[in-house]
């Protein structure tokens, strides 16, 4: 598999793993659930962010080369 | 090679078993021994030529050291004294079976004993192999007794042979299987025990020593009575990885206990550097609505954990007292 086509492939999870934790965040949200219960989840997100902006660094740099 | 008290236990390679098939005094000289004056005969000779000689040909399906002639010998005398063998890779319900003879001048000294015992013992450390089984005939009488002392039982009888086994894990166990990339396979959560976990997959000593870091972490949460709800293990730690970086945790706990001791939790986990420690929060089940928020608490975290990075699934387990 290209580089490319692998840290695209990577960036598709990632994305999408952030949204399923938000997604279902919300829905705990809804059904009444705190925001101190809710910290690891935004921690998790925030983790899964920050691999999204390196990803999103890296495809830039091997789209340039 | 394996040493026990008396003996070196040597895998023969295929050169080896090239020269032994020729003759024992063939290999002897190559090893550095003293001669012992003996011959491999019928029907161990068969065996070797048609079965295991093939075989170490084409190691990636046959593991050598399963399918080799293992032979001891005497550190003192620098003689063969005894030879045994496992008859192949273990099954798929992790079961190996294992072979063994010796010679009448080296009979009655425990060589046989000592032989079997150490060979089991290497055998326990293996990944994914649970029990040991093997045969013997009603009349020899000596063999059921090399099998005993190395702790068989006989569990079956067919016409004039004896079948004996010793199960180092039960084998109502799970077994664990893996994909082509070495990834745990399960759609769901697996529930194996600790024992289980250390014996499928503490197989080498850097798995040996990031599982002591579990224990550690283990012994202290019991210590300061940490609630534990669930623990989940994931990551590399349970691929077919030689070597994991860590061991992926994640601990369930209630959300009052982790609301009010979140920094002690982070400082018990720092103890165990070997970890990669996720606590996680779930509230006392005390309505139905109560019982759908932690639902959708351990479903967001098993999506999490249940994919790889390209989005493939892998499985985790869940540690069962």
């Amino acid at each position: 598999m290209e580089v490319t086509n692998e840290l695209e492939i990577r960036m598709l999870v990632t994305n999408r793993k952030i949204r399923m934790f938000k997604n279902i965040m919300d829905e705990q949200r809804k059904l009444g659930a705190d925001e101190a219960m809710l910290q690891p989840s935004k921690e998790m997100c925030a983790i899964l962010q920050e691999e999204l902006q390196t990803l999103i660094a890296q495809l830039q740099t091997a789209e340039l080369a | 090679m394996i040493s026990t008290p008396r003996l070196t236990l040597l895998p023969l390679t295929q050169e080896q078993l090239n020269l032994l098939v020729h003759g024992v005094d063939q290999l002897e000289p190559t090893l550095g021994l003293r001669p012992s004056l003996r011959e491999e005969t019928e029907p161990l000779l068969g065996v070797l030529i048609y079965f295991t000689m093939p075989r170490l040909r084409d190691p990636i399906n046959y593991p050598p050291l399963f399918n080799t002639l293992w032979i001891a010998v005497d550190n003192h005398r620098r003689q063969i004294v005894a030879s045994a063998k496992f008859k192949g890779a273990p099954d798929e319900t992790g079961t190996i079976e294992i072979g063994y003879g010796t010679y009448p001048v080296f009979q009655r000294r425990g060589y046989m004993t000592e032989m079997v015992q150490g060979m089991i013992g290497w055998a326990k450390t293996q990944p994914g192999i649970r029990r040991v089984i093997a045969d013997t005939d009603t009349e020899n009488v000596a063999s059921q007794k090399v099998l005993e002392k190395c702790g068989f039982r006989m569990f079956d009888r067919v016409e004039e042979m004896l079948w004996y086994e010793l199960e180092f894990l039960p084998l109502s166990m799970p077994i664990f299987k893996f994909d082509e990339r070495g990834s745990l396979l399960s759609p769901s959560p697996i529930y194996a025990s600790a024992q289980t976990i250390v014996a499928t997959f503490a197989y080498n000593t850097h798995r040996q020593l990031l599982w002591r870091d579990y224990e550690k972490l283990s012994g202290l949460l019991s210590a300061h009575r940490v609630p534990i709800l669930f623990c989940w293990l994931d990551g590399s730690f349970l691929t077919k990885k030689e070597f994991p970086n860590d061991i992926d945790i994640a601990l369930f706990v209630p959300v009052a206990f982790f609301n009010s001791r979140r920094a002690f939790l982070e400082t018990i986990s720092q103890q165990a550097p070997s970890l990669d420690v996720k606590w996680i929060p779930l509230l006392e089940e005390t309505s139905e609505i109560k019982k759908a928020i932690n639902e959708l608490e351990k479903m967001k975290w098993f999506l999490l954990f249940s994919s790889d990075r390209e989005d493939k699934p892998k499985g985790l387990i869940e540690i069962t007292q």
